[in-house]
């Protein structure tokens, strides 16, 4: 006999699978307490932040005063959630009520706009004609302002959430559109082809190939489309509802009540930030093939 | 099944510029059913446009390729490809891999699980079935694209220089596994490279192409018998008849 090589799959293996953890953060010690305290050092420039902020308060130079203290601004976030002052202002305790309403809104658009937005990307890679239709009227709209829409909608859907929910599946739906096209095309035709001879329909190529191999970078469309939504969120409760967190911005900025404007603006920061994380957090979880064929975290 | 190439040709224009290439002229070839039919040449000469017409991928500019007599029909589970790359599903295991055929082809897991684990077993991956693609070397990537193609039981075997990114001793063991569990009466097969020892080692009938454009240049029917000895007399005798034919065209162009 030749050869006497024997494919021996333990010979050939590569050594482990990649080790992952490796952090950036300052080393503090073993363990969990240790973890804890690498991990909490990224937060000690946003501390020193809101601590200057609050030195700031005592050494405010004269004309500034329109700029809202740091204690001007906690108390306002406490009756804005607790009702400190008895219902004293159209804001006092309705904290709960704005974040449920606003969420709904983010969240309703973000899904309904990215599945949407995947839907018609998949779409016109089925039927390549159809993008030669949508992809220049998509191009038109984007750099349309998206208050425009705003009268039209509120015409079309009358006072409440349809207008504002319509701004932001608008809003995400062009901005996700763009990430999902972009996305599916740069995914290699071999891995179509192989698909195709092993025995999938060209709808089946799509939903078992395209899309999961997709899926990485049409979450970072959606995590593009999640702070987007989070942004035009503003403009979809300016007008026509009664309640959100930027219904809650854009009243108090007509009563000038700046340490109000702080606050909602803080408060959509944090749950734009944590948007943001749990969409990371599932990328994480579903796309460990990505990261660990790249080596990277996402 | 058998496959004929009827005076094939197959231009590709690109829609930009004037730019024209003729991948193949008037290219024409039968393979008999059960044949094991190595494609030999160097780049451009067109041999892999040749496997993409036969596997469905593209259509011929002018031609006609028939399988048994009838036009080829679009991509499908009778005729398996091995790409050069492994081409894995990567957030698929090996495993599931494997079952992606059976399962888009509407089987049941519970039917195919366990020759899905069989034909793992056959190309030396018991122990493997659950990790990722990127987790496995490229051989046994390789390997995993070769399992997926057997499970579905193709009439027809495509492999488009599936060893090339290989090193020379696995390459070498893959050969000769390739050889055992790919061949199978009735089972024709089209392999591409541009490795002369591989063809030599693997081929029924070795076509040798010429580039620019790519033609048939010569056919050289291998009429040893396997397992084929690389360093014996015959084997190397072989390698020269086919380097004589292979030599004129290998020229690089620099001024």
């Amino acid at each position: 006999m030749q050869m006497g090589m024997k494919l021996d799959a333990s010979a050939e293996a590569p050594g482990t699978a990649p080790a992952s953890g490796a952090t950036i953060a300052p080393a503090g010690g073993a363990g969990a307490f240790g973890r804890l305290l690498s991990q909490s050092a990224y937060a000690l420039v946003p501390l020193a932040l809101l601590l200057l902020w609050f030195v700031s308060d005592f050494l405010r130079p004269p004309g500034f005063s329109f700029l809202p203290t740091f204690r001007a601004v906690l108390d306002t976030l406490g009756d804005w959630m607790f009702n400190t002052t008895d219902g004293k202002y159209f804001y006092s305790g309705k904290w709960w009520l704005d974040v449920v309403w606003s969420l709904i809104r983010v969240f309703g658009g973000l899904v309904v706009g990215s599945a949407l937005a995947v839907l018609v990307g998949l779409g016109t890679l089925l039927f390549p004609f159809t993008e030669k239709i949508v992809d220049p009227i998509v191009q038109m709209l984007r750099p349309v302002p998206k208050t425009a829409f705003l009268p039209f909608a509120i015409l079309l859907f009358g006072l409440g959430n349809g207008p504002a929910l319509f701004i932001t599946i608008y809003g995400v739906f062009l901005i996700v559109y763009v990430q999902v096209v972009m996305s599916i095309k740069l995914v290699p035709v071999d891995f179509r082809r192989a698909a195709q001879m092993l025995g999938a329909s060209d709808a089946k190529v799509l939903t078992s190939v395209v899309l999961p191999y997709a899926l990485p970078g049409i979450s970072a469309g959606i995590r593009v489309g999640a702070s987007y939504a989070w942004l035009v969120l503003i403009l979809a409760e300016m007008l026509a509802v009664r309640e959100g967190l930027g219904y809650t911005l854009w009243n108090a900025y007509e009563f000038m009540r700046m340490d109000v404007v702080v606050a909602a603006m803080i408060v959509i920061g944090v749950f734009g930030f944590l948007t943001d994380r749990a969409i990371v957090l599932i990328m994480r979880r579903h796309f460990s093939w990505a990261e660990e064929i790249a080596q990277a975290e996402v | 099944m058998s496959v004929t190439f009827d005076n094939i040709s197959k231009i590709y224009q690109s829609p930009r510029a004037a730019a024209r290439t003729v991948a193949l002229e008037n290219v024409s070839l039968d393979l008999a059913e059960g044949e094991l039919v190595v494609l030999l040449g160097p780049s451009g000469c067109g041999k892999t446009t040749l496997l993409k017409l036969l596997a469905g991928f593209e259509f011929p500019t002018s031609g006609r390729v028939l399988v048994d007599g009838k036009p080829v029909p679009k991509p499908g589970p009778d005729r398996g490809t091995i790409f050069q790359a492994p081409t894995l599903f990567p957030w698929l295991t090996a495993l599931d891999n494997v079952l992606y055929g059976p399962r888009v082809n509407g089987l049941s897991d519970k039917q195919m699980r366990q020759k899905a684990l069989d034909v793992l077993a056959s190309v030396g991956l018991t122990g493997f079935e659950e990790h990722l693609p990127h987790n496995l070397s490229g051989g046994m990537q390789q390997r995993v694209a070769i399992a997926r193609v057997l499970i579905n039981e193709p009439r027809i075997l495509l492999a488009d220089e599936p060893f090339a990114a290989l090193d020379e001793y696995t390459r070498r063991a893959m050969q000769q596994l390739f050889l055992k569990v790919a061949r199978k009466p009735g089972r024709t097969l089209l392999f591409v490279t541009h490795s002369i020892e591989e063809a030599v080692y693997l081929a029924d009938r070795i076509v040798i192409m010429s580039p620019r454009p790519g033609r048939i240049q010569e056919i050289i029917d291998v009429p040893m018998p396997h397992p084929r000895e690389r360093s014996s007399r015959d084997f190397l005798d072989m390698m020269g008849r086919v380097y004589d034919q292979v030599g004129h065209h290998v020229e690089l162009d620099v001024a």
